[in-house]
């Protein structure tokens, strides 16, 4: 089992990843705030497995707004299926790393969106008014 | 850990946690603003907390919800120098660490910023019953 300083540095690593990918596509305008504070936030209540059906639930849904939109019956244009998949991939790699160092996936997973989603929060708190 | 390592332990925390004495003053007059309750919980947290990690997220957390934390101070949220003091807190003890393997880096870790807390929510105290 990792102990809890190796713990928090790898975990502090994958939310950094997460983080980045985040920023570059909201810089691309691909994703809002809005929808990755969700997404953290419904991802703190669960384990691993329930993560990657989450994320792979977005990139579902991803797929049909874009079968729509192709047939032009869709209303929502997809723009960030590139980020869900960067973001399984983060989750699947380095998550999957981390939970078999660590013994306990669900507890690695759910430590992982705890972080993610007070992270985003901190970062929008420290930016506002700069 | 055996009884010369244990020496070894509370003297690296004791040195620490002087030569960091006006910062900590100095966040606790930073603080002043902040409800009392911020303060207890704060320093309960880093005095229960398992990983150094949980406490920075306490703090990332509170920022993120409490106005508190996010009023600015020298030009930065509250919670943002706090964050980046208890940054500066893990990386002197991982140097410790580093300098003598006997020593357990998360203990250290935690037992530093439980000592820094506890000091800082006194003279958050001590500064309020002044000025009060």
């Amino acid at each position: 089992m990792l102990d809890p300083a190796r713990l928090d540095e790898a975990i502090a690593r994958a939310v950094q990843r997460a983080i980045e990918l985040y920023e570059a596509a909201c810089d691309e305008k691909k994703i809002t705030k809005a929808q990755l504070a969700g997404f953290a936030t419904r991802a703190e209540s669960l384990g691993s497995k329930g993560l990657v059906e989450l994320i792979e639930s977005q990139i579902k849904r991803n797929k049909q707004n874009e079968a729509a939109s192709a047939e032009g019956k869709g209303t929502v244009r997809p723009k960030n299926p590139g980020f869900w998949r960067s973001m399984k991939r983060v989750v699947e790699e380095d998550l999957s790393q981390i939970s078999a160092d660590h013994e306990d996936a669900d507890a690695v997973h759910r430590l992982f969106a705890t972080r993610l989603a007070i992270e985003l929060r901190y970062q929008a708190a420290i930016r506002k008014g700069t | 850990m055996d009884q010369q390592t244990r020496i070894v332990f509370e003297r690296a925390v004791a040195l620490m946690a002087d030569e960091l004495e006006a910062r900590v003053d100095a966040l606790a007059k930073a603080c002043e603003g902040l409800e009392k309750t911020q303060m207890s919980n704060l320093e309960r947290v880093g005095l229960t907390s398992r990983r150094f990690g949980d406490v920075v997220a306490f703090v990332k957390r509170q920022t993120g919800k409490d106005k508190g934390w996010a009023q600015r101070a020298d030009a930065k949220p509250l919670g943002q120098i706090m964050v980046e003091f208890l940054e500066e807190l893990r990386s002197r003890a991982d140097k410790a660490c580093d300098e003598d393997q006997r020593l357990d880096r998360n203990e250290l870790r935690m037992r530093l910023a439980g000592v820094c807390l506890r000091n800082m929510h006194s003279a958050y105290l001590y500064r309020r019953e002044v000025k009060n």
